[in-house]
C-alpha cells in the first residue's frame, strides 16, 4: 500500500481511533466488546481466505479455533510454558492439521467438500468433551493465565486490547499483501477458471491447501487470544454452530474482500447486544440476515460500501470534469 | 531436427467409446505441425491427453526424454508445453495484463510469506512478472488493452490473448486449439505471420485446425486423424496432393485447397 495515499491516511486514522478508545472510554463493557471484535477479525480473515478467496466453503473454523485454544490453554497451565509457546502452538496445530486433512478433503468440491469439514468439526467437538484426560471433558481447562510477552503482562483489559488489535491488524495486513501479490492473482485465476488456471501452471491444489492452513492458523491465533482472555476453555464455544456463523459473517460482510471479514465481526459481535431478550432466537436472527443479504447484497456489506464509494467518486470526478470546461 | 514431443501408441477410451486409437507421431522442433480430421477425430481429446487433462488410457507421451504419464497440468506446463483452448478460456473477471502475469508467475520462487511480509524479493518477482507479461502483450499487439476486462474483448483478441497467456509460460512446445476459427480474412494473415514469428523464436507448434487453406499454407507437416486413428501423415505439400485425404476427409478438391 502506497504510504501517501489517502486510503492508508484514512486506514492510519481509524487504527489511531480504534486505538484510543480504551484511554478516553475506558469502559469495560466497550473493551471487551472490541477485544471480541478483534478476534473475530483475525479468524474472519482466514476464512475470507479460503472461503472468499480460493472458493472453498469450510465449516471446520470452530474446530481449529478450538484446537488453538485449548493448545495455547494446555501448554500454559499443564505444562506452564511461556505464553509464546502457547501462542506458537497455537497457531501451527491447527495449520499442521489443515495440511493433513486438506491432502483427502481438499479433493471435494462444492456440498461434499463442505460435508467433510463439517463432519471434522463434528469430530473435534467430540474429542474435546471426550478425552477429559486432555481437555478436562465439559468442564474444561480452568486458570488460564494472562498472557505477558517481553516481561509485560497483558493483565487488564485494556491492555489486552492492544495485544489483540495488534495481532489482528497483523493479519488483516499480511492477508491484504497476499491478496495483492501473485498468490491472489493465482487464487482469483482458479475461481474464474481453475482448468485453465492449472494449464498456466498455477498448482491448484497447492494454492487452496496454503490457504486452508492459513486459515487454519488464523483461527488458531484466534483461539489462543479468546482462551487467555475468558481465562477458561470449554467445548461449547467449538461447536458447529460457531463454525456456521462464522460463514454467515464472512458472507454478510461480503466474501470478496477482507473488509467483508473485519465488517463481518464487527457486525456479529455487535448485534447480539442489539437483541437483549430475544438471544434465544439469535440463529433465526442469522438465517435471515444470511438469506436477506445473499438477496439484496450478494458482494456483502462490503460490496455495498464499494459500491457508495465508487458512485461518490464517480461523482466527484464527474463534477470536477465539469468544473474544467 | 529432434522431436520435442513424441506421442507413442496412445489410446484413450471412454467407457466403450475409443476417442484416441494406437496414435503415434511427433511434434519436431522448430516446425508447425498441424493435427487435421473431422469433427470427433480426437483432435481435441489428444491435446487434453498431452497438456494433463486426460490420462492416456494406454501408451505414452514424453517431452524431450521425459514420460507426462502421470503429470498434472501445472506440471505439463512447466516443463514446457504452452496451450491455448478450443472455447478461449481466459480468465473474464481480470484484466488482460492480469491473464498474462497469471501465466508468467510460476518461475517466480519468492514464497508466500514473502508476499505475505512484502519482503524484497516478493517485489522484485512482481515486476519482473508484470514487465514479462507486458512483453507478450506488447508482441501480440494488445499492449493498448492491458487494463481491459478481458471477458470483454471480442473473439478474436480473446484467442490472441490466450496465445500471450500460453506464451507467458514460456513454452518450448505450444500447442494451438483452432487459433483460426472465426476469424476473418486479414486476422487469419496477421495470425500466419505471428505463427511463423514464434517458430522463429524456436517454439514448436501443435495446431489443431478445421480451416484447410490455412493449414496448408501454415503447417510443416501434417498428421490426418479420423475416428481417433491416424489416416495419414507427411510434409504439408504432400498430404495436400493426398487423394484419399481429400476426398474422404476434407471434402475438398486439391485444387480448392490450392486456391
Amino acid at each position: 500500500m502506497n504510504l501517501r495515499s489517502p486510503r492508508f491516511v484514512l486506514l492510519s486514522l481509524a487504527i489511531l481511533a480504534i486505538g484510543l478508545v480504551p484511554v478516553f472510554f475506558p469502559k469495560a463493557f466497550l473493551v471487551t466488546l472490541l477485544i471480541f471484535v478483534g478476534i473475530y477479525i483475525v479468524v474472519c480473515t482466514g476464512l475470507s481466505l479460503i472461503f472468499g478467496f480460493a472458493g472453498q466453503l469450510s465449516l471446520t473454523q470452530a474446530a481449529f479455533y478450538g484446537i488453538g485454544a485449548y493448545a495455547s490453554a494446555l501448554i500454559t497451565t499443564r505444562l506452564a510454558m511461556p505464553y509464546w509457546m502457547g501462542l506458537t502452538a497455537a497457531a501451527l496445530l491447527p495449520g499442521v492439521v489443515a495440511l493433513v486433512i486438506g491432502v483427502p478433503i481438499l479433493r471435494l468440491r462444492h456440498f461434499y467438500l463442505a460435508m467433510a469439514t463439517l463432519a471434522f468439526s463434528e469430530i473435534m467437538t467430540v474429542m474435546f468433551i471426550q478425552e477429559i484426560e486432555i481437555t478436562g471433558g465439559p468442564t474444561g481447562i480452568t486458570h488460564v493465565p494472562s498472557p505477558s510477552l517481553f516481561g509485560f503482562s497483558f493483565d487488564t483489559p485494556e491492555r489486552y486490547f492492544y495485544l489483540v488489535w495488534v495481532i489482528a491488524l497483523g493479519v488483516v495486513l499480511f492477508s491484504h499483501n497476499l491478496i495483492e501479490s501473485r498468490f491472489g492473482r493465482a487464487l482469483r485465476a482458479i475461481s474464474d477458471n481453475e482448468i485453465a488456471a492449472g494449464a498456466m501452471g498455477v498448482n491448484v491444489t497447492a494454492m487452496k491447501s496454503l490457504m486452508f492452513v492459513l486459515s487454519a492458523v488464523f483461527a488458531g491465533v484466534g483461539g489462543s487470544l479468546y482462551a487467555h482472555f475468558v481465562s477458561f476453555v470449554n467445548p461449547d464455544p467449538f461447536a458447529v454452530s460457531l463454525s456456521v456463523l462464522l460463514v454467515i459473517m464472512v458472507a454478510v460482510g461480503g466474501v470478496k474482500s477482507l473488509w467483508g471479514a473485519v465488517l463481518g465481526a464487527i457486525f456479529i459481535t455487535v448485534l447480539p447486544s442489539f437483541l437483549g431478550a430475544y438471544k434465544q432466537y439469535s440463529m433465526l436472527v442469522y438465517g435471515l440476515i444470511l438469506v436477506l443479504s445473499l438477496m439484496f447484497m450478494p458482494a456483502g456489506i462490503a460490496g455495498v460500501v464499494g459500491a457508495i464509494v465508487r458512485r461518490l467518486r464517480g461523482g466527484a470526478a464527474a463534477e470536477s470534469a465539469g468544473r474544467a470546461d | 531436427m529432434g522431436a520435442a514431443l513424441v506421442l507413442d501408441r496412445v489410446s484413450k477410451a471412454f467407457g466403450g467409446l475409443v476417442a484416441v486409437s494406437n496414435l503415434s507421431f511427433e511434434v519436431a522442433e522448430n516446425r508447425i505441425t498441424a493435427l487435421i480430421g473431422p469433427n470427433g477425430a480426437g483432435k481435441t481429446t489428444t491435446f487434453n491427453l498431452i497438456s494433463g487433462l486426460l490420462p492416456p488410457t494406454s501408451g505414452s507421451v514424453s517431452f524431450a526424454g521425459r514420460s507426462l504419464t502421470g503429470m498434472l497440468p501445472h506440471q505439463v506446463c512447466k516443463i514446457g508445453i504452452g496451450r491455448s483452448f478450443q472455447t478461449p478460456q481466459t480468465f473474464g473477471e481480470m484484466s488482460v495484463l492480469e491473464n498474462v502475469m497469471v501465466a508468467a508467475q510460476w518461475r517466480a520462487n519468492s514464497g508466500f510469506l514473502a508476499a505475505g511480509l512484502r519482503l524484497a524479493r516478493s517485489l522484485v518477482d512482481e515486476r519482473a512478472i508484470r514487465e514479462e507479461a507486458m512483453a507478450q502483450l506488447a508482441f501480440l499487439k494488445l499492449a493498448h488493452l492491458a487494463e481491459r476486462r478481458a471477458g470483454v474483448l471480442p473473439l478474436g483478441q480473446q484467442r490472441l490473448l490466450e496465445i500471450a497467456r500460453a506464451l507467458a509460460t514460456r513454452p518450448k512446445v505450444l500447442l494451438l486449439d483452432e487459433p483460426a476459427a472465426g476469424l476473418t480474412q486479414a486476422e487469419l494473415r496477421d495470425l500466419r505471420k505471428l505463427l511463423f514469428e514464434i517458430r522463429a523464436r524456436g517454439i514448436a507448434i501443435l495446431l489443431v485446425e478445421h480451416n484447410m487453406r490455412f493449414v496448408f499454407r501454415t503447417a510443416d507437416h501434417v498428421v490426418v486423424l479420423n475416428f481417433g486413428q491416424k489416416l495419414a501423415e507427411g510434409a504439408a505439400a504432400d498430404i495436400a496432393k493426398d487423394e484419399s485425404v481429400i476426398a474422404a476427409y476434407l471434402g475438398q478438391s486439391p485444387e480448392a485447397v490450392h486456391a
